[in-house]
């Protein structure tokens, strides 16, 4: 894909923090959700779109879902979920369908640095697999270091 | 659509609640992460703050793997736009992308109950691959529920 396919979107700064696998418990995803329900409530987070997929291979169970929060035209704020939830009983079907789940909602993350390696100048950010090409993709640059 | 093969289909939804109730589902989702009914689980989120301008996109995915060993990953993007439409534009791009469309194809002869389910995420519009139609196996019709 070439650059000239990217939104370009200009802003004034930028954050990307991450955290492996490695040191991080699975009970720490709980202070995730927290800390983005802390966000939402505080009024931090004006709109909010959040979706997620699960499995469970033992029970060959795929739950696709998604929630949000959504604010008016007068500041009024309210929420919505939807799940769905199906049991696949072909093995195949079901880490396939897993798989592409994955692929579509997943998003995606490009850092370029400069002279500085530990500067980030460019960041490309983007959600799926890329089946679709141009205005899925985003773009997002920091300002040029003075 | 890629039609798979299903023998049981819910779906769940609730709308136009308070915002504060976006905690007792994540408190769910938790829940079902640390009893091991998601043996994994990726949540992608997009959200935007007007006050200070900032679109933020999050990854966080979590698994239990074959060891039994439970991992748990993030990923966090922070961009503050300052042109207004652009602002809004970035935003509407990716929750666009991360829609869940599903529409229900109800049983003629069991209304209420769909017959068939098709799921995908994001725009259709712009996507070879328009999703999955999850279709029940046998005499086993799923169940629409409303929180």
């Amino acid at each position: 894909m070439s650059e000239d396919e990217y939104w370009k979107v200009r802003v004034t700064h930028i954050d990307h923090s991450e955290a492996d696998g490695e040191h991080r418990y699975l009970g720490d995803l709980r202070l995730k959700l927290m800390e983005i329900a802390d966000k939402v409530e505080a009024g931090i987070y004006d709109e909010l779109s959040l979706n997620y997929f699960a499995n469970n291979q033992m029970q060959q169970t795929i739950t696709v879902g998604q929630l949000g929060t959504t604010q008016g035209e007068y500041g009024e704020r309210g929420s919505y979920w939807e799940e769905v939830k199906v049991h696949i009983p072909e093995e195949v079907h079901f880490t396939d369908t897993y798989r592409a789940f994955m692929e579509d909602a997943t998003i995606w993350l490009d850092a370029y640095s400069g002279d500085d390696p530990n500067t980030v100048e460019e960041l490309i950010v983007f959600v799926g697999d890329n089946r679709s090409e141009g205005d899925t993709t985003k773009f997002i640059k920091t300002p040029q270091k003075s | 659509m890629w039609p798979i093969t299903v023998t049981r289909t819910e779906i769940q939804q609730n709308s136009d609640h308070a915002a504060s109730e976006t905690r007792a589902k994540l408190l769910e989702i938790a829940d079902n992460i640390e009893s091991g009914k998601y043996r994994t689980i990726s949540l992608s989120m997009v959200a935007i703050d007007d006050e200070n301008r900032l679109v933020l996109t999050d990854l966080n995915a979590g698994s239990i793997g074959l060891d039994d060993e439970p991992k748990t990953v993030w990923s966090q993007v922070s961009a503050q736009i300052v042109d207004e439409t652009e602002l809004t534009q970035a935003y509407q791009a990716f929750a666009l992308d991360l829609r869940l469309n599903y529409e229900s194809i109800e049983d003629t002869n069991h209304p209420n109950v769909p017959e068939v389910v098709n799921v995908s995420f994001g725009n259709e519009e712009d996507d070879d691959f328009e999703g999955f139609a999850f279709v029940p196996s046998e005499a086993v019709h799923p169940q629409l529920k409303s929180g």
